[in-house]
Parts: C-alpha cells; structure tokens; sequence
C-alpha cells in the first residue's frame, strides 16, 4: 500500500512567535484529525491546547495561544461549547464555514409556488369600420330627383354623342395660395344643420315559433326529419343526430381497414364489432357511442365500398363482393321474380313490427331452398328498412332447440320482386321436413328473432325429396321428430306419381298456370270428362314443389283463369278441375 | 284533416344549438323534448 501524506503550506500572520505558536498549535490540531476529510471541521479545547502548550514548552508560550488564534481568523475559528472555548480549523487549513443546504431556491419549491399569471395588458377596443354618415342621407339627396327627370332622350344618347374637346386655357382668376396672416381675423361659416336620418335597415319577417304542445311525437318527429336531414351541417343515421363538424372523419387507411376486416371474415358484421375489432375502441370508453355513430355515418357516404344491411338495433355493414347469404341452388333474382305475386298481396297496409309472433308451414321450396317468404305475416313481424334505400338487412335467427344461432338476410322487395328470407337451408335440414310447422318470435331486438319448431315424437314415413345429382324427386324413408301440418307433407301414399319425376322444365316453371296444369297432371286423378281433379289441399302443397303459391294467389288462378282450363268441381268440396290443352 | 307540422327558422336553430352543444349523438326523440322543454 502506498500512502504518502499531504502538506499544507499555510502562511501564519502575527509575530513571528506567535507564527510559531499557531503552527505548532495547527500541527496538533491536523493530528487530531488526521483521518478527517480536508474540509471537515476539526475542534479541540482551547484548554487542551493550553496544557497541551505548556506540557511541550512552557505557560508563558500557553499564555499566547489567544494571541496566536486571533492573529490568523483565516486558519482558526473559534466557537463556544458547552462553556468551554473551542479552536476549530480544518485539515486544509481554512477557518471552518458554516456548512448547510442551501433551500431558498429548490426546484420542488419552484413549482410548489408558481409565479403569478403574467398581467396581460387590455385589448384594446377595436374600432369598428362603420358606413360613413354622408350615406344615411342618400335617399333625401335623391328624393328631389324624380324618376321621371332620369329619362334619358333616345336620340340624345350621351354615349353615341360626339365628346367635344376643350382646347381654351384654363384662366385661374384667384391666386391659388394666399399668404396667410396671424392676425386676420378668421371667419367661421356656419353651415346648415341637417338632420341625418338614421341608418336604414332591413327587417326579416322571423317565423314565430312553433307551439308543439299539442303535436303529436310523430308528427314532430316528421317535421325534425325533413328540416334537418336536408341542411348539410347535420349528421344524421337513423334516429340519431349529429353537428356534421363534430362527427369523427375516417382516413383511406381506416375505411380500408373497415373493408377488409369485413372480407376476412367473409360475413357482415356490426357496427359494435367494426369499432371495437378494427378501430380498437372498448365499449366502456366515454367515445364508444361517438364513435360507432361515425362508423354508421362515414360509411353511409361510402356507397361504392359499403352496403348497409343492419337495422336500428343491429346494425350490420357489408361489402359488395362478400358471399352472398344462404342457397346457391337458386339466384335470389330467381327467387325474387318466384315471388312476385307478393308485391300484390303486400300492396294492402301492414305495420311492421305489429305482431310478436308468426307461424308457418314450410313447403317444399322453402325446406329446399332454405328461406321464408316475406309476406303479409312476416312483414308485420320484421322492421322497416332503416334507411330509405335498403335492399336488405341481415338479422339473427337463433333456435333454442337446437342452441345455434343463424345469420339469414332478408331480401326487402322491389316493384317487380318479392321479398324474402334466405339462410335456413341448416336449420331446416337439420331440425324440418316439409310441411313441419314453426314459429317466429320477435324480442326487444328488432334484429333477432327466436325460431321454434313444435317437437313431436320419432315419426316415419317415405317422403318427397329432390336428389341434386341426377336432379330427379324421389320418396325415401324418412324419420323425423317436429310437428307438421299434414296437409303439406308429401309422402309417398297422396303422391305416389311424383316418384321418379324431373323438375319442370324453366318455360313451363315460369308461368304459374302451367306448374298448376303439370301439377293436376302429376295428380293423375282422372274425372268422368277427360280431364283431371284434385283436392285444394293436394293441389296446394303439390304446386309449392315446383314455385311457392301462397292459398290465395292459387285460388285466384284456379278461379280467374282466362282460358278457362280450371273450374271448380260441383261435385267436390274444395276441389278443382282441368281439362288439358286449354292452357296456353 | 291534420294540417302538417313545419319547424320554424327559430326551432331550426334551437335545435341546431341544442346539436351544438350535444358531446354524443341525439337522437330524434331528445330532439323531440327538448322542443317542448323550451315551450314551456
């Protein structure tokens, strides 16, 4: 271990025995503190010093030691203890300071204490540029000038008038600047006073407002409607109502990202699931109802990327090229023009959402196809289109028999198509026959519906199906556990001709009195004439294999056929006949 | 027959400060009260 000591070297003031004396006091001192940092105050007694003197040398050398101390105050400090004088000095050789934190500026009291609010001086009031008041005595100016004096002389144009040239000189008769004397004794004219009439101004007839006491919720909400939703500031989706300017704007990036979200999961989804999965807004957040409001909104403009297909409670945005809901075994133009008959029956008034609960048998084309028609019932089960041009609106089937849950759309109808429901092609497969019955009840959701079957015990029997390979209809055994409306089950002992059939071809589907006549024919129940009869029942679920019939819309062919080909059978109850080549 | 409810330029305006001040959207039946709040 190296260690190697360090020197001061301090110049001692005083006379040189009192240099000594200090130096030898300060040697003692250092000692004491020798394992003391530098600057750390070392004390000792002045008593110890004196014996400590008198010991090494003598008293009269330990009576100078005052002496010695005040003649170098920059070496030594001297304190008082306890009574008692105390020699302080340091390892350095400096008179000890008084050592403590400095706290009068701290940077934890600054912002403790923040500095007052610089006084911002008065805006001056700015002068407001007002119309000079010369000009609120224009019309007086003008009012001896009549109309009539304002006539101009066609002949006397001004403007096709030659402009003759002044060519004299101007003579001024005054000189143009007089000398102007102090003491000339100035001369106020006095002009006369008029009276300036005020500014004229132009009153807006104001509309009074409107008592809305006694209006009704409807009405007013009608009013609300063609006021604000035609005025370019407001916002509006549905029932709800926004300042345009408040309303959240998207990027190309985020209706990007809408869109493919939506491609990814290759089905529609909800504005809920669009704020929360792609934009990454949690429901509790106070922004989420805002937000979803933009989504609807934003997207609503977006006519060529996004297709509202939701309703007020469950509000659904598709793409164009997602896959399209339910069977592909038929296209829902196909299916549309099937249905026309339902523009006529639905042209009489039903409200939507009036009843809580609809059943119906499914027929054949139904169960094949997977769908439900949109008629009279249904319509006044389901909700309006939200928006003024929806085509269709996804919703939710769920099945608590079977705890599945399906995602149908329903295809509103057009002037020249009916509408429907496509997507229970599973669910009837799974669960139905043809002719089983169900029920469609609604919940405070006006998006989902509950699908219930009436369950039956295992019932057999060989039933109609239409096998899709060789495209032929065929009887096979078939077991199944839901309640059906016997009329519309197509088994094998009413219909034993249909065995081996093939579907009518597409001219002879198109026209509904020809599937009526194929049909008395499949029948095959010859009358005494040469033709053929059959039951209303038989013929309604027989006809509804080919192309839906609603009871109505078969009785009116039946009964007001133009050719003359259907009658009613005299002898029969409820029963038709046809006498084949009469129809076109 | 009913004659046919129109909004006035004053409730237009009415309920065009009541959007104004609305943080979330409103819908038409608030619309709906808050033109009759102001009536009485």
């Amino acid at each position: 271990m190296l260690s190697m000591e360090q020197t001061t070297n301090i110049a001692f003031a005083g006379s040189v025995e009192e240099q000594r004396i200090a130096s030898a006091i300060f040697a003692v001192m250092r000692a004491q503190g020798r394992f003391m940092s530098s600057d750390s105050t070392i004390r000792v007694s002045a008593e110890s010093l004196r014996a400590y003197l008198t010991d090494v040398e003598s008293a009269d050398v330990a009576a100078q030691l005052d002496n010695a101390i005040n003649a170098n105050p920059a070496v030594f400090g001297v304190s008082e203890l306890g009574g008692q004088q105390i020699i302080e000095t340091t390892r350095g050789g400096r008179s000890p300071r008084v050592m403590g934190l400095d706290v009068s500026h701290s940077f934890t009291k600054r912002f403790m204490t923040p500095l007052p609010k610089p006084e911002v001086p008065e805006r001056p009031v700015r002068e407001r540029p007002r119309v000079d008041p010369s000009w609120a005595t224009l019309d007086q100016l003008l009012a001896p000038l009549d109309a009539d004096d304002l006539d101009f002389d066609s002949e006397s144009d001004p403007i096709s008038a030659p402009i003759e040239l002044i060519e004299e000189p101007m003579v001024f008769d005054a000189p143009i600047i007089e000398a102007i004397t102090p003491d000339a004794p100035v001369v106020e004219e006095e002009f006369p006073v008029v009276d300036v009439a005020p500014a004229r101004t132009i009153t807006v007839p104001v509309a009074p407002q409107n008592d809305v006491a006694g209006v009704d919720d409807i009405d007013l909400a009608n009013a609300i409607s063609d006021r604000l939703v035609a005025d370019s500031r407001v916002a509006n989706f549905g029932d709800q109502w926004m300042l345009e300017d408040q309303v959240p704007r998207f990027s190309r990036g985020d209706l990007r990202r809408l869109k493919d979200y939506i491609q990814e999961q290759e089905q529609p989804l909800t504005d809920d699931v669009l704020v929360q999965d792609v934009l990454g807004i949690r429901p509790t957040t106070p922004d989420f109802g805002l937000m979803r409001f933009a989504v609807n909104f934003r997207l609503s403009r977006e006519h060529r990327e996004f297709d509202f297909v939701g309703t007020t409670n469950q509000r659904f945005w598709s793409t164009s090229n997602l896959p399209q809901i339910g069977t592909t075994r038929r296209k829902p133009n196909e299916i549309g023009s099937d249905y026309r008959y339902l523009t006529d029956e639905l042209s009489e008034p039903a409200a939507y959402r009036s009843v809580t609960s609809v059943d119906h048998v499914v027929s054949f084309y139904e169960y094949y196809l997977g769908l439900l028609p949109y008629d009279g019932d249904l319509k006044s089960l389901l909700p309006a289109p939200l928006l003024p041009n929806q085509r269709s609106a996804v919703l939710t089937f769920e099945t608590p028999q079977s705890y599945t849950t399906y995602l149908v759309e329903l295809r509103y109808p057009t002037p020249n198509r009916g509408g429907f429901i496509l997507g229970l092609d599973d669910f009837f497969t799974e669960n139905l026959v043809p002719g089983a019955l169900i029920t469609i009840k609604r919940t405070e959701n006006d998006g989902h519906y509950l699908v219930e079957f009436l369950t039956a015990g295992n019932q057999s029997g060989r039933l109609l199906e239409l096998e899709d390979r060789r495209q032929r209809y065929v009887f096979r055994p078939t077991t199944y556990a839901c309640g059906v409306e016997d009329s519309y089950l197509l088994t094998e002992e009413r219909f034993p001709n249909f065995g081996s059939e093939k579907p009518l071809d597409e001219k002879i589907r198109r026209r509904p009195e020809s599937v009526v006549a194929a049909t008395f024919e499949r029948l095959g129940h010859k009358s005494d004439t040469q033709g053929f009869w059959a039951t209303f029942a038989d013929l309604m679920a027989a006809v509804n294999i080919e192309r839906p019939f609603s009871d109505r819309y078969l009785r009116s062919i039946l009964e007001n056929d133009e050719t003359g080909a259907f009658a009613r059978d005299p002898d029969g109850s409820d029963a038709y006949t046809y006498v084949p080549g009469t129809t076109p | 027959m009913p004659t046919q409810v129109q909004l006035s330029d004053d409730d237009v305006t009415f309920l065009l400060s009541v959007l104004r001040n609305a943080t979330t959207p409103v819908t038409t039946q608030q619309l709906i009260d808050a033109l009759r709040n102001r009536a009485r």
